[in-house]
């Protein structure tokens, strides 16, 4: 290797290095690029990397729960109370946000996904904590009506809001609760996306009615919702973009399959609700021993 | 000259040029309309006057040699047209990467330098994309970049994220509780039996401590210990707690033991207690390793090691001792070994050096 290639890397700006690397994501950033040489480590290590920290990470079915709840608290320590983003997929327990949101007051955009560890209960705790939220997306993750409630009305700045789940074309389960909770407690939403939502126009209508400032509405598979006549007029008039329930999923990051249950058969419609209970529940990722008792320093190889 | 070649003529005075100068000394001129795409040459237009004329023309940021501003600019010139759909784009611009990662490391660098973020942008992803999920090694070998880490630093472990020192100490709390809560357990079935073998234990003591010195010394000041021990002995050996005992005495231990182990016949059901043992003592597991003797030098944790291992041993021992009993009462042989340790015979061809 000639000597005379090492300084081009060294030239380049710590930002632009740091702008090639961010988008690796938190979980590789910490187990691979800081590990490559010393510049790269100064700057994984510097907190401008960690004001956006985004441990999805859809490849990493290996590492266990425990590890990635360490790393995602580290990065969360890296950031030095400037973290600012935050998007978490599958780890997200109580204790973990409550980790984050204690030193992140300035937190306005939270995102989870397939978070089965955190109940409504939970999420609605710790939202409180955050008065600064402008964003909030929970994808498959448990958020009732109520909690959205209490969380309008505690981030009175929130922008976007969305809350995505399995959408179900049959059987054809109806419920505005959610849509309801929406247009009372969120009026300053210019963005909302209720995929798979069981919404029905009665919640639209609400939804319209008190989120004048909506830009982008996302309604796919809400198979509940009849997008005609007024409330057609109103969407398209109004509505930068919206997104209906029958259109294309193909930018849906996650799996889109619409369950379609006769509903002719009583059993079967029984049998769906269990059925959509171990849908969402996790399979094998999980790691037991999450009450951190014992000590998993043996597991520790990253910095 | 026709109309037409002098509307061509026309058309072409009225295209401004800017005149640039790549890092590596090339004076250049561009259309307008592209250069200022640039901010900084926007800047340096409008502010500073420069650039008009090949003798001011302006000086590129040292990141921009001719090479990668020929490509930035074929990149521009592509994107200013409006009238390209997203797709057309999107294909250009995949094509557009298509470098070694040489030349995208300078084409962002440049870009970066002349501020044109959608280009710094998909460099950088491009960028990302090469080194993503790549072994250490691998990406070192295609940036060129050093392997300077000392090995320390590449095997760091993570500082204590429990940074929290609530839940560190939780850690420690728990691990001292289920300690304790495995002590009391064991303390408990001992005592169950505790005074029933005291005297015949207090006897063998005091035998022992008088008979061999080295005992003595070892199991200095830990009579209370040694009781423990001595219960668990003898309740899992069935009679010979001591092990290190000299030839002439080894007769007399016998019979000694002998009658312990009549009086000893409800001691065999005891439960053998894991007392707890960390002091030297003449009952400890060190006299119980295969070599026969005492080892005074064993490391304390290892020596708990051993202890565990031994008790465990032990009550094994004690419940196959019990199970046997009712079958028969086997008298307990022992026999010299070579170095002056006793051997124990248990009925079940299991030879347990002492």
């Amino acid at each position: 290797m000639n000597q005379g290639d090492y300084p081009d890397w060294a030239e380049l700006p710590p930002e632009l290095t740091s702008s090639i690397l961010h988008r690796l994501g938190g979980i590789e950033i910490l187990e691979n690029a800081q590990r490559v040489c010393t510049s790269w480590r100064r700057v994984c290590k510097d907190p401008s990397m960690w004001r956006k920290i985004d441990m999805s990470n859809p490849h990493r079915g290996d590492s266990c729960h425990h590890e990635l709840d360490k790393m995602c608290r580290h990065a969360v320590d890296r950031s030095q109370g400037a973290l600012v983003e935050i998007e978490i997929w599958r780890v997200a327990t109580y204790e973990l946000l409550s980790y984050i949101a204690d030193r992140s007051s300035n937190l306005r955009s939270l995102k989870l996904a397939l978070c089965y560890q955190i109940a409504s209960e939970g999420l609605r705790e710790i939202l409180v904590k955050l008065p600064l939220l402008e964003v909030l997306e929970t994808s498959y993750c448990a958020l009732s009506a109520e909690s959205v409630k209490v969380i309008g009305q505690s981030c009175p700045n929130l922008k976007s809001f969305g809350k995505n789940c399995e959408g179900y074309r049959r059987p054809r389960n109806e419920c505005d609760d959610l849509a309801l909770a929406i247009a009372e407690t969120m009026p300053g939403l210019t963005r909302l996306q209720l995929f798979g939502n069981r919404l029905t126009d009665v919640g639209l209508k609400a939804i319209l009615d008190g989120c004048p400032n909506l830009e982008y509405l996302d309604l796919r598979q809400c198979f509940n919702v009849n997008l005609v006549g007024d409330l057609e007029k109103r969407c398209s008039e109004r509505i930068r973009v919206v997104r209906r329930p029958d259109d294309s999923t193909h930018d849906y990051p996650f799996d889109a399959t619409v369950h379609d249950m006769d509903s002719s058969e009583d059993d079967d419609y029984l049998y769906d609700i269990s059925d959509e209970e171990d849908d969402i529940a996790p399979a094998d990722e999980f790691d037991d021993d999450l009450s951190g008792a014992s000590d998993h320093s043996d597991l520790d190889h990253f910095d | 000259m026709s109309e037409s070649d002098l509307a061509i003529m026309k058309r072409e005075m009225m295209q401004s040029y800017i005149w640039l100068k790549t890092a590596d000394g090339s004076i250049q001129r561009v259309e307008q309309e592209i250069a200022m795409f640039f901010p900084m040459i926007c800047q340096e237009v409008v502010y500073k006057g420069v650039g008009t004329s090949k003798n001011h023309a302006i000086s590129l940021p040292q990141q921009v040699n001719q090479a990668v501003f020929s490509l930035i600019l074929d990149y521009c010139r592509f994107h200013k047209v409006p009238g390209r759909s997203n797709k057309e784009r999107k294909s250009y611009d995949q094509k557009f990467i298509r470098m070694d990662s040489k030349m995208l490391r300078e084409l962002a660098s440049a870009a970066d330098s002349l501020q044109l973020k959608p280009l710094v942008d998909l460099t950088c992803r491009t960028l990302a994309r090469t080194i993503e999920g790549k072994p250490l090694e691998e990406i070192r070998e295609i940036l060129n970049l050093p392997d300077d880490l000392t090995e320390e630093e590449k095997l760091e472990p993570l500082k204590n994220t429990m940074d929290d020192p609530g839940i560190r100490l939780l850690n420690r709390l728990n691990a001292k509780k289920r300690k304790e809560l495995k002590e009391r357990e064991r303390l408990k079935n001992v005592e169950v039996e505790e005074h029933a073998v005291e005297r015949s234990v207090d006897d063998l003591i005091s035998f022992i401590n008088g008979g061999d010195p080295k005992v003595v010394k070892t199991s200095k000041g830990k009579k209370k210990n040694k009781k423990k021990k001595n219960k668990k002995i003898v309740s899992s050996n069935d009679k010979e707690g001591a092990e290190d005992f000299h030839d002439k005495e080894s007769h007399d231990l016998h019979s000694k033991q002998q009658g312990v182990e009549e009086t000893g016949s409800g001691i065999r059901e005891v439960e053998v207690a894991n007392l707890p043992s960390t002091e030297d003592d003449i009952f400890t597991p060190k006299s119980w390793s295969e070599d026969g003797y005492i080892d005074d030098e064993i490391d304390p944790v290892m020596k708990e090691m051993l202890d565990r291992e031994i008790e465990d041993f032990a009550r094994r021992l004690n419940s196959n001792w019990v199970r046997s009993r009712g079958q028969e009462r086997r008298p307990v042989h022992f026999s010299m070994n070579g170095n002056g340790t006793i051997r124990r015979h248990i009925g079940y061809n299991l030879d347990v050096i002492m």
